[in-house]
């Protein structure tokens, strides 16, 4: 344990010393691998289905405000669908200048969480995101939250439609936007998602609010089980057909990772909680205080032994202006020290 | 002599001013009814634009049905009904706009309090010196 305590705070100190340089690496970093899944699940366009393309953007996205990547990213996906059919990209716009205009009026700076939902959602983990925007944002997270969940769903049915759309006449473009807005109003499984994380959202939130012990660690548990009841209630009654290992999994998988979370930010030793009453003029306070678990990260120093200084020929030696006897050779301080 | 209480404490309110502080002002800067007042105006607008989104994508989903009965159908009685959920969606996206500024004044009010105790902190140490 002591050793991850003292990894914690070389990683504080390295961030702390080199962030100005990580910042930019980490955002090229998560619009390189937004493009590139965008590219790998729909790929209709192929002038910028390129990884040239992706660099460059990637390359730019890393010197610009955060939501320069979500623009890109959603100029991306209407260029993919547009090659598609004008109607898939017309309900995509739709949809994406709604989910931008309830984005942008409560949570603008969560960029990384809308790019990060459908990421997760890709690697099967999607159930990170609400218990770790529990422990980390506000409830207000709910709708960054929301809209990555949207949109990935949005694109999973493109994707896997595609050949649908494709094979409809091009007479048929009602039937088209029809075949859209059908796909995703009766995306049952997506209502479901979308209900249990932002109930898991704020039931986290409010548990690790709490002054109680351990309460970040109870809040992560009560997240996870809270998430997979809404989704086996949900597949129930609605027959969404959820895949209840791949769900147990991802879960324990995220509670995992959010255990790791906690240890980075929230890391306290209940056995040392202080209780302490005290009063001023205008109020009696009743304060615990809770220690957080820190360790000194060792400072290395080369400390080099036995090794005399040469004294430089236009100054005079220490010894003469100590005024020693000649003759007498002059002892080390490691010398004088064996000798008491 | 380096005050070293002094410096920590000046370096935490430079950060504030650099940081939070910016945001906080600029929402300080406003009477409390005239902020959420004027973040419910842009929500309104907002909420309008995404309303006349849904509504075209409606128009849209059955537009041949629409176009062979906007003869037949009580156009009055159709605009009373949108103009109705028009007024709903907007009312819902209101309230819930008014709860989250409310909540982000008092908690910049909060933090820009705290920063001016800080600097008459700040003040007093000087003055002892």
């Amino acid at each position: 344990m002591t050793s991850l305590l003292v990894a914690k705070q070389y990683l504080k100190k390295f961030y702390g010393k080199y962030g100005v340089y990580l910042i930019p690496l980490m955002k090229f970093l998560l619009s390189f691998i937004s493009l590139m899944v965008i590219n790998a699940k729909l790929g209709f366009m192929s002038k910028i289905d390129s990884i040239v393309v992706v660099l460059v953007v990637a390359l730019m996205c890393s010197f610009m405000p955060g939501n320069f990547i979500i623009m890109s990213a959603a100029a991306f996906v209407l260029l993919h669908v547009y090659t598609l059919s004008l109607e898939c990209a017309v309900v995509v716009l739709a949809v994406f200048l709604l989910l931008f205009l309830l984005y942008f009026r409560f949570s603008p700076k969560d960029t990384v969480v809308v790019l990060l939902t459908p990421i997760c959602f890709w690697l099967r983990i999607p159930y990170i995101m609400p218990i770790a925007l529990g422990l980390l944002g506000t409830p207000v997270s709910v709708v960054s939250v929301g809209c990555g969940t949207v949109a990935y769903y949005l694109l999973a049915y493109v994707g896997k439609n595609a050949p649908t759309i494709v094979s409809m006449e091009a007479e048929e473009e009602t039937a088209k936007f029809r075949f859209l807005i059908d796909g995703m109003l009766n995306n049952r499984e997506m209502f479901v998602i979308l209900a249990a994380f932002s109930l898991t959202l704020i039931l986290v939130y409010l548990i690790r609010r709490l002054s109680a012990d351990y309460a970040w660690t109870i809040a992560i548990v009560a997240g996870a089980l809270v998430n997979m009841m809404i989704l086996l209630v949900g597949d129930l009654m609605l027959d969404t057909k959820v895949s209840i290992g791949e769900m147990l999994i991802g879960t324990i998988v995220s509670a995992l990772i959010a255990l790791v979370i906690r240890f980075f930010k929230f890391n306290v030793d209940y056995a040392r909680t202080e209780k302490v009453q005290f009063e001023d003029d205008e109020y009696y306070y009743y304060v615990k205080a809770v220690p957080k678990v820190t360790v000194a990260a060792p400072e290395r120093t080369v400390r080099k032994i036995n090794q005399r200084k040469k004294p430089r020929p236009t100054q005079k030696s220490t010894a003469q202006k100590s005024g020693a006897q000649k003759g007498v050779p002059h002892k080390s301080t490691e010398e004088r020290r064996a000798g008491r | 002599m380096l005050n070293q209480e002094r410096i920590i404490l000046m370096t935490k309110l430079a950060s504030y001013e650099e940081n939070m502080g910016k945001k906080n002002g600029s929402i300080m800067g406003y009477f409390r009814g005239d902020y959420i007042w004027l973040q419910i105006v842009k929500s309104i607008v907002c909420g309008t634009l995404a309303f006349g989104i849904v509504f075209a994508m409606y128009i849209f989903y059955d537009f041949e049905v629409f176009m062979t009965e906007i003869y037949k159908m009580d156009l009055r009685a159709f605009g009373k009904s949108v103009l109705t959920k028009y007024l709903v969606a907007i009312g819902i996206y209101s309230i819930i706009s008014y709860a989250v500024y409310s909540c982000r004044y008092a908690r910049a009010k909060r933090s820009m309090e705290l920063y001016k105790s800080n600097l008459g902190r700040l003040s007093g140490m000087y003055d002892k010196t």
